[in-house]
């Protein structure tokens, strides 16, 4: 796999020579603004959810393509209205998105989760430091952990939900450990 | 001038992960890493949807949900799919490449206002022709 190509200078369309011209050039501060920004994102409790909900939504929606199931039959399977699914898989904040739901979901199309708890890994750990432009970075592992929170309902009243997270960090922490 | 593929600062490779997510430069220059950084400054919402996009399509084969990746409507420039910012105007226009490494390899970005189609099927067409590039030079 070559990763650094040589082409001629005017290989490049007119339209796509403007927009390199255009760009300016990165610098390693650019770059680990980026890095920070990009790992501050990860860490976000939101942001984790988020994601968790979107890989779950797209196993099922990949369970779905291999069984050729559509979305009126899964809901029929799941004895649930077809809003409900349609909300459920468009992520949408106001459905219902809890680890019975996710489960439930899960074992429709054949599939189980599983889920593993880990502290947050510190800032440091977390590679927030020098980024060298070229410097390939350590593979990452992720983690699943539950986090309780308490979400005030409508009613006023505080109640304890169970959110499914996940966040990531680098295995720098786990190499520390070892 | 030289193509290289650069990390995204910040997104590492998780070993479950299909797919390792790239971003295109010609020398120093890298729209992608550019546009995002812009994005994160101006656009936070749609920043962190495109980074939400990139993680999902790393971690799957094939991505299900056209609200997170797309695949380009026009037969001209096949293999040419885009990050979506749900219900934003970010995006950025990438393909897949499969030889030793698994990439998704990001080309250019784009955000969608005003007479937008043409816009797209330009930067579309930009991905297409970087697409060309960086295959013929891997044969």
């Amino acid at each position: 796999m070559k990763t650094e190509i040589e082409i001629p200078d005017d290989a490049l369309s007119d339209e796509l020579k403007a927009l390199f011209d255009s760009t300016p050039a990165l610098t390693v501060e650019k770059e680990k603004e980026l890095a920070d920004a990009v790992r501050t994102a990860q860490q976000d409790p939101i942001f984790q959810a988020e994601l968790m909900k979107a890989r779950v939504v797209e196993a099922v929606l990949e369970e779905m393509d291999t069984q050729q199931l559509n979305r009126n039959q899964l809901a029929k399977k799941w004895n649930k209205s077809r809003q409900y699914v349609g909300r459920i898989l468009d992520e949408n904040r106001k459905a219902n998105f809890t680890l019975e739901t996710v489960s439930e979901l899960l074992h429709l199309v054949g599939k189980r989760m599983e889920i593993q708890i880990r502290d947050l890994a510190p800032a440091s750990a977390c590679g927030t430091g020098e980024v060298h432009l070229t410097e390939p970075l350590a593979p990452t592992c992720q983690q699943i952990f539950w986090l309780n929170h308490a979400s005030r309902a409508k009613s006023g009243t505080v109640n304890l939900k169970t959110n499914l997270q996940m966040a990531e960090h680098d295995n720098e922490r786990e190499a520390l450990t070892a | 001038m030289k193509l290289i593929l650069r990390q995204i600062p910040g997104l590492v490779d998780e070993p479950s992960s299909v797919w390792k997510v790239r971003a295109l430069a010609i020398d120093d220059k890298c729209p992608v890493i550019e546009e995002l950084l812009k994005w994160k400054q101006s656009e936070p919402a749609e920043f962190n949807k495109i980074l939400k996009a990139m993680k999902v399509a790393a971690a799957t084969r094939q991505v299900r949900d056209p609200k997170k990746v797309k695949a380009c409507a026009n037969p001209a420039y096949k293999g040419t799919y885009e990050f979506r910012a749900h219900k934003g105007q970010a995006r950025v226009m990438f393909f897949y490449h499969e030889e030793e490494e698994s990439l998704i390899v990001c080309t250019v970005p784009f955000f969608g206002k005003g007479g937008s189609a043409q816009k797209q099927d330009t930067a579309f067409k930009q991905c297409h022709e970087l697409k060309t590039h960086f295959e013929k030079a891997q044969q």
